[in-house]
């Protein structure tokens, strides 16, 4: 969609970022926490409804597997130095 | 953490351990909710640094062993996908003031040095970038 014309956010950035910024700074563990749950769980929601569900579980495991083991490969280097 | 739980994520990880897979992880299932967690076993230095380092927290009155915020930075910045870029900038907003710069350097420094990736110039802007 590289032809899609693009919005320009800045202004938008400019007047909601600072304000953003100090109602996250403000939250408190346990708002961070439900928040987080909120996400996690209409995001749940929104997996069970789809039809190939399995594909993408398999995708994102694979994806989690490379990442692991990269990630592993250079904890392990970092050990050897 | 209830008594068999606790027995079985021990006898997981020796299996895994005694069969070479230490990179592996184990994914599980609450078959009640369905909620599933990813058990990454912590083999490295690295990581038994940052599970030394955690800290509990008090999340609806129970306490959970919780990695701090700076080896959260320091993996996500290694994994360096756009939603760990986006966890990344809601940390620095989040805990920018409390952070131990001192320590992000300092750690990716080593990283930098064991992956090639270029962390230590990304922890300086960051660092730059805080409120």
């Amino acid at each position: 969609m590289t032809f899609a014309p693009k919005h320009d956010w800045t202004l938008y950035e400019e007047q909601v970022s600072p304000i953003e910024k100090e109602r996250i700074a403000a939250q408190t563990d346990q708002k961070r926490f439900e928040t987080y749950i909120d996400y996690f769980d209409t995001l749940r929601e929104a997996k069970r409804g789809l039809v190939d569900r399995e594909a993408l579980d398999s995708a994102n495991w694979k994806e989690k597997l490379a990442q692991r083991e990269k990630l592993i490969k250079i904890f392990l280097a970092m050990d050897a130095f | 953490m209830d008594k068999t739980l606790r027995q079985a994520l021990i006898d997981a990880v020796r299996f895994l351990e005694s069969n070479g897979l230490r990179s592996c992880i184990l994914p599980l299932r609450h078959q009640v909710t369905g909620v599933t967690i990813d058990l990454a076993i912590g083999v490295s230095g690295f990581e038994r640094q940052i599970i030394y380092r955690a800290t509990d927290v008090k999340i609806s009155n129970r306490l959970f062993s919780v990695a701090t915020a700076e080896d959260i930075l320091l993996m996500k910045l290694m994994a360096g996908r756009s939603r760990d870029k986006q966890d990344i900038e809601g940390i620095v907003i989040a805990q920018g003031a409390h952070l131990d710069w001192d320590y992000c350097r300092t750690v990716a420094r080593q990283l930098q040095d064991a992956s090639g990736i270029d962390l230590v110039p990304q922890v300086i802007e960051l660092q730059s970038k805080r409120i």
